[in-house]
């Protein structure tokens, strides 16, 4: 098995550029999940690695062989669809031995194939049903049967749960998690998602407007997003975002958001934004709340939205409405407290690019 | 029994909660299914049920054509029919005109549907000119090619003969005018076979061809593994249909050749009218057509049974 190699693959329907100079790379064995908004490209960046769809420009090379311009047919990937795509007129059995019968494998081979792919999924006692008969969990296991039964080179994943309920997708994630690692391939998942993406991936890629923004381990992306885009995409509650002004005092920066004023120390990445302004990124989890409203941004607390382990409590501040992790047992009561930002988790993006520069 | 003790609401109407004509207890739900379906039933009955009947009648009897007196023959009329050489060929050329037609419009519009829904552009343009064919009036079709067969300037004629396929008037000669209109015929009647299976052909989601790339299938491989199946359905119910449709064909066939030359294109309807109408014979003629009748019924049943499109149809 070897690495796939994605080089500056672009993709254009006529006017539309749906995929802009797009390089990655995925290492044998490696999940790597590509996710962003819906009409970010992701699904065409899959489509194109796939053969569905030929790139405009750019190449796609499994190891050192360049399969660009092969068709679909030629390149052994398994692909999983989110509608599924069972074949009505077959049974689970004649479903998931089609890749084989095209191969010409004897009767033997398929049958052993498939009862050993209908093991790992358990799935066994529904292998003489009809698609119809199954449930869209099931369906969706019938449908991985299919593709692990021959050795793929590649698994590639669109959106496979995004039509089914949370309580199937959690019992599917660690199934996927599973018969990818067993295959052993380079996997390549494309979802929406983050919570998916987080959770499943070796590492993420996050796609916004057809462009690649940031490649990395979850905790990265989570940690140190490197656009504003990862942090508010990547991460719930969102990331906060505050227009801020930076000012120069003896030699450190202060940074001023609204009537509060954090100080920084030194910074020489952000020297050059002295005097002007930059955007503040924070995670909600790292906003206190204290009770006098003078210390730090004054903020009129509207609702909580208890979770049990944790409360997303909603505050008006001059700066537009803000979202807070406050602790389980928090009543905010509509009353007016104070919000404090830790600086130490404080994001400095620049105000146009949206490029971070601290 | 319990005693009604409620009052009686004045705002409903009598249907509402059923109501019973002497023993006959009607419910809300008779009262309105048999006045929705009776309008049907009035005009079955008028249309299909009471000609049907008639012609049984008829056939029972010896109905000369200018002196209708019916005289009660019984089944006389059907001995004769069996007797009759005419009726097993026509029978026999019934079947050609039937299989023959059906084939070529299965092939011919299977062809034109599976072109038309590969077309990314101008398959609507094209379809509508298909389907032009379907539309135009039997008499026009038939005046066209009797033109266009005309034997001093048609151009088909003018082509057939110097490509030496034929001499002559085409639908004046024995051996091929029962092609001639076999093709004629589905020259018009193929866009039907297309109309159906191209609607079935676009129920097919582009998913299962994209599915079966990935799992490595050829174009014939998806032809015959997916697109196939899928249609199959939709050609055995057509395949009845233009079957039923081609076997009591009369039109077409009257207007083109009046059976001729000879008897050569002579099908089982066509001889059922000459059997009216120029024999004379009023009786015998139904009982053609009500042989002709029983014929398609029983080896529609059989068709259904063995075929069963309906378990086909099911997505």
């Amino acid at each position: 098995m070897v690495d796939v190699t994605i080089e500056n693959l672009t993709k254009e329907f006529g006017q539309l550029v749906a995929v802009d100079d797009f390089s990655l790379t995925i290492e044998d064995g490696e999940f790597i999940t590509l996710v962003g908004p819906s009409g970010c490209g992701k699904t065409t960046t899959l489509r194109c690695v796939a053969g569905l769809e030929s790139s405009t420009s750019g190449q796609i090379k499994f190891g050192d062989h360049d399969v660009t311009d092969y068709p679909v047919q030629q390149r052994g990937i398994a692909l999983l669809f989110q509608d599924i795509a069972l074949y009505p007129h077959m049974s689970v059995r004649e479903n998931m031995a089609y890749p084989l019968k095209l191969e010409g494998a004897s009767k033997e081979k398929r049958n052993d194939r498939v009862r050993e792919a209908a093991e790992m999924l358990q799935i066994t006692d529904q292998l003489d049903k009809y698609p119809n008969e199954l449930s869209g969990g099931q369906q969706q296991r019938v449908a991985l049967g299919r593709s692990i039964v021959r050795q793929p080179t590649m698994f590639l994943f669109d959106e496979p749960m995004s039509d089914l309920d949370a309580k199937l997708k959690h019992e599917l994630r660690p199934l996927f998690a599973e018969v990818t690692e067993k295959v052993g391939c380079p996997t390549m998942y494309v979802t929406h998602d983050q919570e998916e993406a987080m959770t499943m991936s070796d590492r993420i890629a996050v796609m916004n407007d057809g462009e690649l923004e940031q490649v990395g381990t979850p905790n990265e992306v989570y940690n140190e997003p490197e656009t504003a885009f990862v942090g508010e995409f990547i991460g719930r509650p969102n990331m906060e975002f505050f227009d801020a002004s930076v000012s120069r005092r003896n030699g450190s920066l202060d940074i001023d958001i609204g009537d509060a004023t954090y100080e920084i120390g030194a910074n020489q990445a952000l020297d050059q934004y002295d005097g002007g302004n930059v955007r503040i990124g924070i995670r909600p989890q790292d906003i206190t709340v204290v009770e006098d409203p003078d210390d730090g941004l004054t903020a009129d607390h509207v609702f909580d939205e208890t979770l049990g382990d944790q409360t997303h409590s909603q505050f008006e501040t001059p700066l537009g409405r803000i979202t807070v992790v406050t602790p389980p047992q928090f009543r905010g009561n509509e009353s007016q407290y104070g919000l404090q930002l830790e600086p130490d988790y404080m994001k400095t993006f620049d105000p146009d690019s949206g490029l971070r520069v601290d | 029994m319990a005693i009604d003790t409620e009052p009686v609401d004045r705002s409903r109407r009598f249907f509402e909660d059923g109501f019973s004509i002497g023993r006959f207890e009607i419910t809300s739900d008779d009262f309105w299914g048999w006045l929705t379906i009776l309008p049907v039933l009035a005009l079955y009955t008028l249309i299909a049920l009471i000609p049907i009947g008639f012609a049984i009648l008829a056939s029972l009897h010896n109905v000369p054509l200018l002196n209708p007196e019916w005289e009660f023959v019984g089944l006389s009329n059907y001995v004769e029919v069996f007797q009759l050489d005419r009726f097993w060929g026509s029978m026999w050329r019934g079947g050609v005109f039937m299989v023959g037609s059906t084939i070529i419009q299965l092939a011919v519009g299977v062809w034109m549907a599976l072109v038309i829904n590969k077309l990314t552009r101008g398959s609507r343009l094209l379809s509508t000119l298909v389907f032009t064919s379907y539309l135009i009036p039997t008499i026009i079709v038939t005046m066209m090619f009797l033109f266009m067969l005309d034997p001093y300037d048609g151009v088909l004629h003018a082509a057939g003969v110097r490509l030496g396929i034929w001499e002559g008037f085409l639908l004046g000669n024995t051996s091929l005018s029962m092609g001639a209109v076999i093709l004629i015929s589905s020259w018009k009647f193929s866009a039907f076979v297309t109309l159906f299976t191209l609607a079935q052909l676009q129920s097919i989601p582009d998913r299962f061809y994209e599915a079966a790339k990935v799992s490595g299938a050829t174009t014939w491989e998806m032809f015959r593994d997916i697109t196939l199946p899928r249609i199959f359905g939709a050609i055995l119910v057509v395949i009845f249909l233009r079957a039923v449709f081609m076997f009591n064909k009369y039109d077409i066939i009257w207007q083109l050749t009046q059976g001729g030359p000879g008897s050569a294109t002579t099908t089982m309807p066509i001889l059922a009218y000459t059997e009216t109408f120029d024999a004379n014979a009023y009786g015998l003629g139904n009982a053609v057509a009500i042989v002709m009748f029983l014929f398609l019924l029983v080896s529609g049943i059989l068709y259904l049974k063995y075929a069963n499109p309906s378990q086909e149809v099911q997505t």
